[in-house]
Formats: C-alpha cells, structure tokens, sequence
C-alpha cells in the first residue's frame, strides 16, 4: 500500500487474484492457473508478491512454481501443441509424433519457436487413451493422429497464429 | 424441517424428461469429442431444430469408446437403441428417419432404417460386464439436477441427513466391504471411522478432499465419472460430510482434465442454486461447502500427503506417514482423502444397502471396479466387471485382444502381467501376491508388436521425472536405471547393465520414503521376471518386436513397392531413392527412422527389420 502509485501491474494483479480467492485452500493454484493462463508465465514480480502475500520465502514459491508443468518462467507460444505420452498412446507410437513434430517446428519439446508463436510440449495421459495416439492443441483434441497427420496439424497452428 | 421435498420435486422433473419419448442422446465426454461426436450432435441439432417433439441430450460417455461417436435413440419405456461409429451424415439420416416416423408408434426397424451397419447390440458391447456405476454414465444429460435425481439420487443423501445419525452409515459402509478404489485398497467404513473419531478426540471439524488428480497413465475412468455423472461423486462427498460432521470438502482435478474440471464447477454451482449446498442445506441448519482445486501437471500429487501439501501452496513432497491425514491432514486437521470411484460408489451403497453391495465381487473384494482398457484391444474403452473377475475375461473376451503377449496393469507403479497369468483374478491381495498391483485400472494391453524393455525405458523415464526429488535413491536411482533401459533400446548397452539395473531396483525399493518410490521399480521388475530373454536379447543387440528405433532398420519389401515414390517425396532426410515404376530402396546411412515413410505407403510396402 506503501508504495502503490509505482507498484509493477504484475505485482498489483497477483495480490487481486490472491484477494479474490479468501478460501487459503488452493489459493496459491487459483492465482497461479490464472496467470499462466492470461500471460502464459510467471513473472518474477509475480513470485515476489505472493511470497510477500503468504509470508513465506520467496524460494518456496518458487520451488512450486518450478514443480509444476504447466507453469513457465518465460513466456510460452499462444499457441500451444500437446502431445499426449501416456501409456496408451506411448504403446502407439506418440515419439514418432513428437519427433515429426520437432523436425516440422524445428523446435525441441519443452521449446517455443523463435517467433514465440508455438509452444511444443510432451504431456502426461490426457484421459482419452481409445484415441491414442492423440494430440491436444488448444480447445481441440486430435484422436487416432498419424505421422502424416503431423503436417496439417502444424500447417494449422501457423494459420491460426496469423489471424 | 428438511425439506426432501426439494429432491422429489427435482426427481419427478427429471422422469418427465427421461420418460419424453423420443429421446436422442450423444456422448459428448473427453473421448467422444476426440472421436468427432461434436460435428454429430450439431448435425442432429440442426437437422432436428424443427422438431419439437424430438428430445436431444448431450450425455457423457458409457465407456462404449472403441464405437465412438456414440448415439443412443429411446424410443419408449425400456426400448433403446445404440448407434456407433456415427457421422454427422449418419446423424441427418437418422433425423431424417425421425421426423418421418409416426410419433405415437415409434418402432426400432423405422428409425434405423438405412443406419444397419451402425446398429449395435447391447448385449454384445456390454457382454461380460457387470455395469454398475457405468450403468448410469451416458444415460443421462450430466449437468442435469433433475435426471440426476430421477435416477434416484440424492435420496440417500437426504435421508442421511434427515436422521442425522453417523454411525448407521459407518455401520452400513463397514458392512459394504467397500475398498479404496484409488489403489490401496483400504477399507472406506474404517477410514471414515477414523477420521470420525480423530475429529471427536480432538474437537477438530473434519475435512473431506476428493483425490481426482488421476495420474497413472492409461487411466481415464475418473475423468469419465466426473464428465459423466458429476453429481453421484458429489453425493458420496456429501454423505462424507454428513457422517463426519463436517462442512468444508474440495476437489483436487489435475489440469489435464480440463472438461471435468468445467464439469465440476458447474455441477456445484447447480447444487448451490438448488439449496443442497452452501448454508443451511435443505433446512437442515448445516453449511456445506465444496471447492475445487485445479492442480497444475504433476503425478507426485496423487499420492494422498503431497496432495494435502499443495493444496496448501506448499512444494508437494510426500512426508512419512503415520501420522495420516486421517489424523493429521489439511491444516493439520483429520482429513478423508477418498478417490472419485470410491465416493461414486458411496450413494449407491446407501441408496441400496450393504448387502446389496457386498453381494457383487467375491468375499473380501466387494462390489464392481471400472478399469480402462486400452492399447493392442480390439475394443478399447471403459469396462466394468465385479471384482474378482479374471484377467482374461477383460482382456480376451470384452477387449477381443489377440495374440496378447503382457498387461501393463496399475500404471507406472504397477507391473507387466504375461499373457500366461491371465487366469488371475483382479482382486486386490491376488494381484499383490503375484507381485502386481490394482492400482486405478488401467490395463494397457500388448501384442507381441510391443517391447516390453521400450516400455520400461518409458516407465522409468516417467517415474523418474515425476520424482519429487527428496529420497537420493528415488531421484537419481530412477534416472540411472532409465538411463540404461534407454542404452538396452539402443543398442549401446554395456554388458552387465542388466545386473546393474536389477542392483537399481532393490536400492531404490529400500531407500525410498513413499510408496511412490517403492513402488516405481515395480514396472521394471515385473518385466524382468517375466520377461527376462526379451533384455538379454536387447543387451546383444536385437529387439524381437521390431519396435527399438536403435536396433532396426528400415527396408522396402521389393515385391510390394509400386514404384509410386510417395515415400521418396516425404522422407525428410532424402533417404530414398528409385525411379518411377521401380521397386525403391532405403538408405540407412541417411534414414532418420522417423516411420513416415510407413505410414504414407499405401501397399504396406515399407517394413521395419531387424
């Protein structure tokens, strides 16, 4: 409150949504998810905030940001590529997916493209293993998806990046 | 005064809609929308939008998946009929049979006519099975109070809370004989007992959390239960909360599951609506409240500890148990930590009774279990069976499996079962005597195409990165083991890894805190067991099933190849060569083993070798 007139906007949003949320249970989760959903990363201002906010150290916020997946330290692409390594799908064969996918984007999983448009990721079982193998990309599931599938896929995450 | 009247008047609602004749319904679950059931359901809405007497419901999925999408026609009281796969031009066709049928005389041969080949028989699909809590999924619209109620639910929660009296349903859940379905296996009556009597020790109110964080890969029924019947593991919750006293419950959804998610928060929004959650549920004075938390990608936090601790915003790293959260749990108050099959099974067992309950199974191993069977099956999908069923009733019968070589069951911290050990019963001390595990119920199913040391390369990777890195053993024991797992699928083993992986495995099983580190080698070791000549084969260098990448390598059988070179224009490493008309051949030197090529032949003239 002290320092609110040049307080960073990052700082300011996290304690709104740390506010926002009375309930201490999940708390850290629901402010988290929701600025990696706005931002696509955590900003460091961020962290400091919601250490400050817990009155806890700013290292073990960061360690839980650090442990989860779907959280990022820099920003990911808008457009986010999922391919789905479960068992089911990993039986099917998801690494050659990952593998054309790699060499389409020329980006390794884990990876944003140079434009930071396209984010590729390799994710843990999405739950819909009588489609494996099977690609989730943005609101869209992609069931029973082939290496030459991978193309089109691709070719449409590059046109949905221009509109 | 409670006011059950709520729930009846809600119930009668539904039948109403249940019982509005012709009823159309679409699977629209996680795996129906991945299989196209959207583009369906607007293909009938549109081709219906005119018909008013025509009822469409978006359902969740009966577990039907390998059929998917799924349509369901009710044409009257107990007459229905199953469609699958449907197209959105199969759906206008069916539309079309509708509005052209007399509506007063509805028959089956008129509403399928010209869809025969999409007809399926239930007593087929749904062969072998004992459905249960299957039974109701993709009945009925999920996010409908009413059709929910008309199906009976609610009931028992209303009358649990009109007695008011927590240890009748201990009783009665005791003498159930239902078992933690999340994989331990322990008995729900003494947990909640437990917690019951933690919470009345210390003055404490009790805390109930759902365990919806299902991470064994392989493993969807959770999902499917949440996106399907929402309600019903809302209700056990619920009940929980009756018989323990308490007022505060939470659901912990792991992010993947983005529709159960939205699926929940819906669902609860529902109930508060309607007075069955939130202060003073139907007039009965308590406050009730359930929250749901959506984790953030990490399989560590199923374990129930680490979960406790992240719902709390700390780094979820298991802690030494005793004391359990049934003692000491969220905030360091006596938390039930249950997982979403258990709690659906809760108002069943109320609403039916125990000896309902336990009359299904075998003694010691009551009721049904729900297991997703996935991978070389005919029909993948979800299957119900009581428990005590054997293995290969699932497998070979309702999955119509064929040259079946293992079972992956219980997901990373579960084993490799060979197709010789099928006659096994699912029960839960069997299948730990036999040195595998329930586990959530998965069942990935192998045909001698799959190698077995790949996919314990790949379970140990997994189990490895999902270390929460506490136990040295766990961390780096894992990583190392994965290590040479992955230079036994290379082919740059040195001789003497696998003695060195089975050293592994037993360091890990002792130095390991949780149950999650014990229990990660178990993969591996089963695999070793059972298939031991399959490694040793790998450490000199072939792999039988052709599926390592470092050991194969690509060739084009000359007496199929066309000549047509689709191959040749999509290999990203111009590793083909031939002319038109001509059989081409493969370059090894220069191929990428990136299996295009395999899959654009359309003679199936590109083979893998040895």
């Amino acid at each position: 409150m002290h320092e609110a007139q040049n307080e960073n906007p990052c700082s300011t949003e996290a304690r709104m949504l740390w506010e926002s949320h009375p309930d201490p249970a999940g708390r850290l989760f629901f402010v988290l998810n929701s600025l990696q959903e706005r931002h696509r990363f955590i900003s460091s201002e961020a962290i400091d905030e919601l250490a400050r906010e817990a009155g806890v150290e700013r290292d073990e916020v960061e360690s839980f940001v650090r442990f989860f997946d779907a959280y990022s330290l820099e920003a990911v692409g808008d457009c986010l590529i999922e391919v789905c390594d479960g068992t089911a799908c990993h039986a099917r064969g998801s690494n050659r997916l990952l593998q054309k996918f790699e060499s389409l984007l020329g980006i390794r999983e884990g990876e944003t493209s140079a434009d930071g448009r396209i984010t590729l990721r390799r994710v843990h079982c999405v739950g819909s293993c009588s489609s494996a193998p099977v690609v989730v990309m943005g609101d869209e599931t992609f069931g029973k998806v082939r290496v030459s599938r991978v193309c089109d896929i691709v070719g449409r995450a590059m046109r949905d990046d221009t509109d | 005064m409670i006011r059950t009247r709520v729930i009846r008047d809600l119930a009668d609602a539904g039948a109403l809609q249940l019982s509005s004749y012709p009823r159309v319904t679409v699977g629209m679950g996680t795996c129906g929308k991945a299989a196209g059931s959207q583009s369906v359901y607007d293909a009938l809405a549109e081709a219906l939008g005119s018909c008013e007497n025509v009822r469409l419901d978006a359902v969740g999925c009966r577990g039907t998946c390998w059929a998917e999408p799924l349509v369901e026609v009710h044409v009257a009281e107990g007459s229905s009929i199953l469609l699958g796969p449907m197209t959105p031009f199969k759906a206008k066709k069916l539309a079309a049979n509708l509005r052209g049928c007399n509506p007063s005389g509805l028959d089956i041969a008129c509403v399928t006519r010209g869809l025969s080949s999409c007809v399926l028989a239930y007593d087929d699909v749904d062969a072998f099975q004992e459905r249960v809590l299957l039974e109701d999924c993709g009945k009925v619209d999920p996010l409908s109070l009413e059709q929910y109620c008309a199906l009976g639910g609610f009931s028992a929660f209303a009358s649990a809370l009109l007695k008011g009296d927590s240890a009748s349903l201990f009783d009665e859940l005791e003498r159930s004989g239902l078992r933690g379905r999340g994989g331990a296996g322990y008995y729900a009556g003494a947990k909640w007992r437990a917690v019951a009597n933690a919470s009345a020790e210390r003055g404490e109110e009790a805390v109930v959390i759902v365990n919806a964080d299902e991470g064994d890969p392989g493993a969807y029924m959770d999902r499917n239960l949440i996106e399907s019947l929402p309600f019903r593991v809302l209700e056990g919750v619920m009940l929980a909360l009756v018989a323990l006293g308490s007022g505060q419950a939470y659901v912990f959804v792991r992010r993947e599951y983005p529709l159960a998610c939205v699926t929940l928060q819906r669902a609860i929004a529902i109930l508060e609506e309607a007075g069955l959650l939130g202060d003073d549920v139907l007039g009965s004075g308590r406050s009730m409240n359930i929250g749901v938390v959506q984790s953030a990608g990490s399989y560590v936090c199923g374990e129930e500890t680490a979960l406790i601790a992240a719902v709390e915003g700390r780094v979820p790293r298991p802690r030494k148990r005793p004391p359990y959260p049934s003692e000491r749990g969220l905030w360091g108050r006596p938390t039930l930590v249950g997982n979403v099959e258990t709690f659906s099974n809760v108002p069943l067992v109320f609403m039916r009774g125990a000896s309902w309950f336990s009359s299904i199974g075998v003694p010691g191993n009551s009721g049904t279990k729900v297991f997703s069977l996935t991978g070389d099956v005919a029909r993948v999908g979800l299957v119900e069976v009581g428990l005590g069923t054997q293995v290969s009733r699932v497998v070979l019968n309702i999955g119509r499996g064929e040259d079946v070589k293992a079972v992956q069951i219980g997901g990373p911290s579960g084993a490799f079962l060979p197709a010789h050990a099928f006659e096994m019963p699912l029960e839960f001390e069997g299948l730990a005597a036999a040195g595998a595990i329930m586990g959530s119920g998965g069942l990935v199913v192998l045909d001698e195409g799959r190698c077995v040391v790949e996919l314990s390369r790949y379970l140990a990777d997994f189990s490895a990165r999902a270390s929460c890195g506490r136990c040295p053993a766990c961390r780096d024991g894992l990583r190392t083991c994965a290590d040479l797992l992955e230079a036994l699928t290379e082919g740059s083993a040195f001789s003497g890894a696998i003695a060195e992986i089975e050293l592994l495995i037993q360091r890990i099983k002792e130095g390991s805190l949780c149950n999650l580190g014990k229990s990660a080698v178990r993969p591996v070791s089963s695999a070793l067991f059972h298939f031991r000549e399959e490694f040793e084969e790998h450490e000199i260098g072939s792999c039988r099933a052709h599926v390592c990448p470092g050991l194969v390598h690509l060739e084009i059988d000359q007496s199929k190849c066309q000549g047509e070179r689709c191959c040749l224009r999509t290999c990203p490493g111009a590793a083909i060569k031939g002319r038109f008309g001509k059989p081409g051949t493969i370059d090894t030197n220069l191929c990428l083993k990136c299996f295009t090529c395999i899959d654009v032949c359309p003679y199936g003239a590109v083979v893998i070798a040895g």
